[in-house]
């Protein structure tokens, strides 16, 4: 890992140059370079990875006293709007509700208080939001 | 954990108070959903999804759940190759419940019914305001650049990225294009008849509204200008239209046998429209489903194979070059070059705004509009980045603020579209040595609120009047463009 830090900052590599450091030193290269993050000074990103805190923090990237720079950003408004946007269906719901059915039935007395209550949230939740679907289907909403 | 639970709810309590939404605007198969009565049922809204959510992610339940269940499944199933390396259903379970926790002002939740068998419906979570999410950056950040071709209009940026700066934190360059202003050739067509065709009276205006387009003597009309512009421009010409169901049209449209008698289609009546623009260039087309790496390798390939077209089209009979029927916002129109023969003209059809009805943008627009209100008659900052005012420094009264909070919404609405306009156009120029013609066919680009919305060295390329001057003045424009330029 460390070699494979050094050799990286070392030289001005491109992603596939990375490849094959990686592979000569038997590294993954993807989780190998983010080492060499910290002693970077020009890092580049992708706009998901720059614009979730959850994955910026994950990465190690900190911006605190650095300059961003975002190109090509006549894209940035909808590239935040994709980041945060979520979606979920019916059939998701009901598959997670199904699962959560077999696992508890399965080590539901096993668990301990606190996660059993944890994934009973879950289960209502679930619940919850596949009522409010299941009712706007059928033509209602509430 | 109760205490929690009340926190929670009091805060969806007081979105319910300030937000709209408390009745789901029900529109047939779609619509807007209230946070609030999603988990309403088995008392879900007591639930703190926050704490919900880091159990999920510290305990890996997702994982736990999904690989019990699979693992089970292939019991069950005795090895019938059953493969589950999908994306855990509980992880898109918890993005959702993670939107749901963005404040309730800044986003919407809608619902759609999906054309599937069995039926199924589904909800999808849309920030409305980037504001937020980009605050984090900033704020950590020493400076933060944002850099691209075409940023014009920059006045969304400052009010929906960072309307917490003052206007001396923000700094703006626009540098002007590399190309030397002869290289560039815009023209503004309104009409094929010249004359002031700048009013919405004029009949045989190019006006492709969405109420307007399907008009059949204007599509024929926009045919006919597209035939004259292939005889004169050499190698690549690339069209821009609205969106993937008018290009359909359009061209089913050309492809129908001519029924009309028109003078100009007498002596060549058993031909199609489509048939005539064969005979000056290769056609393509994009396709909403097609590869689009595909469709421009054949484009190049027929561009390139075409020897020096230049030569070719002086000659009446010989087909030179290629012409791309392609879609503002589509695959073709980001990141793509049409430097050099690729793109010697770029006409960009109709103005390409987003579907207002939709519900995606009737909650955006009201969003912009709900926030601008807000920010005018609010007494700290009313600063306004719409239409003038920029001294005045009491806050506004609703009435007041509500004809200024409409135009900034507008303003977004309008800058989309011209956003997508200015990203297709900037295909067609790729370096200091090129050169095109941008012919921008509908009135409404006349006007002097859309050509504001044009980047500077487009207007600076603006051919005086060309909107006036019809399609003949067109032709002698391209004409003169093209004359003595090769390869």
């Amino acid at each position: 890992m460390h070699e494979f830090r050094d050799t990286v900052l070392a030289s001005l590599p491109d992603i596939e140059d990375l490849y094959r450091v990686g592979k000569d030193l038997q590294v993954c290269p993807y989780y190998a370079s983010r080492e060499a993050i910290p002693g970077a000074e020009v890092v580049t990103l992708p706009y998901p990875l720059l614009l979730q805190k959850s994955a910026r923090e994950a990465l190690g990237i900190k911006l605190e006293g650095n300059i961003v720079i975002i190109d090509e950003a006549h894209n940035i408004m909808d590239a935040i709007a994709n980041v945060h946007a979520a979606e979920i269906r019916l059939s998701e719901l009901r598959r997670a509700r199904e699962m959560l059915g077999v696992y508890v039935k399965r080590f539901g007395k096993k668990l301990k208080g606190e996660n059993r209550m944890m994934v009973a949230q879950v289960g209502r939740v679930v619940e919850s939001l596949s009522e409010w679907l299941n009712t706007a289907l059928n033509g209602k909403v509430s | 954990m109760v205490k929690h639970g009340v926190e929670w709810k009091g805060k969806l309590r007081k979105a319910l108070v300030q937000g709209k939404g408390t009745d789901p605007i029900t529109q047939g198969d779609h619509g807007i959903v209230d946070s609030n009565s999603l988990l309403k049922a088995r008392g879900a809204d007591q639930i703190n999804l926050y704490q919900l959510i880091k159990y999920i992610q510290d305990s890996k339940l997702a994982y736990k759940v999904e690989s019990y269940v699979s693992h089970k499944e292939e019991e069950e199933a005795q090895g019938q190759g059953k493969t589950s390396t999908t994306t855990p259903v509980l992880h898109t379970l918890v993005s959702f419940l993670s939107a749901l926790t963005n404040l309730s002002t800044e986003g919407r939740i809608f619902y759609e019914k999906l054309l599937t068998t069995p039926s199924d419906i589904k909800l999808s979570y849309l920030l409305l305001s980037p504001t937020h999410a980009f605050s984090s950056i900033v704020s950590a950040a020493r400076a933060v650049i944002l850099a691209g071709g075409t940023m014009s209009p920059f006045d969304d940026y400052k009010a929906h990225l960072f309307p917490m700066l003052s206007e001396d934190k923000i700094t703006t360059l626009s540098c002007g294009h590399v190309i030397p202003s002869s290289n560039l050739f815009v023209w503004t067509l309104a009409s094929t008849r010249p004359g002031q065709q700048g009013s919405a009276a004029a009949s045989d205006a190019f006006e492709f509204s969405f109420q307007k387009r399907s008009d059949p003597a204007m599509i024929r009309q926009l045919g006919l200008v597209l035939l004259n512009i292939c005889s004169v421009v050499p190698d690549g010409v690339v069209v821009f239209f609205p969106s993937y169901s008018y290009l359909d049209e359009v061209v089913a449209a050309w492809q129908a046998p001519e029924t009309q008698n028109g003078p100009s289609v007498s002596f060549q009546r058993k031909q199609t429209l489509w048939d005539r623009l064969a005979a000056k260039k290769t056609l393509f087309r994009e396709s909403k489903g097609g590869s689009s790496d595909e469709i421009l390798q054949q484009y190049s390939d027929a561009i390139f194979s075409a020897g020096t077209a230049s030569r070719q089209q002086l000659d009446p009979t010989g087909r030179g070059g290629a012409l791309l029927l392609s879609v503002v916002g589509g695959k073709l129109s980001e990141g793509i070059n049409f430097s050099d023969r690729l793109g010697r003209c770029v006409v960009v059809v109709g103005l390409p705004y987003p579907n207002i009805n939709s519900p995606e943008w009737k909650a955006r627009i009201e969003y912009v509009e709900t926030a601008a209100i807000a920010r005018l008659t609010s007494s700290k900052t009313s600063r306004s980045e719409g239409e003038g005012d920029k001294t005045q420094s009491r806050a506004l009264t609703r009435e007041e603020a509500l004809p200024l909070a409409r135009q900034v919404a507008r303003d977004f609405y309008e800058n989309a579209c011209m956003r997508a306009v200015n990203q297709s156009i900037g295909r067609a120029i790729r370096h200091r040595g090129d050169y095109a013609a941008v012919v921008l066919i509908d009135r409404r680009f006349g006007t002097d609120r859309i050509r504001g919305k044009l980047p500077g060295w487009i207007r600076q390329g603006m051919v005086e009047g060309s909107e006036n001057k019809g399609l003949a003045g067109l032709m002698s424009g391209l004409g003169s463009f093209f004359r003595g330029r090769s390869g």
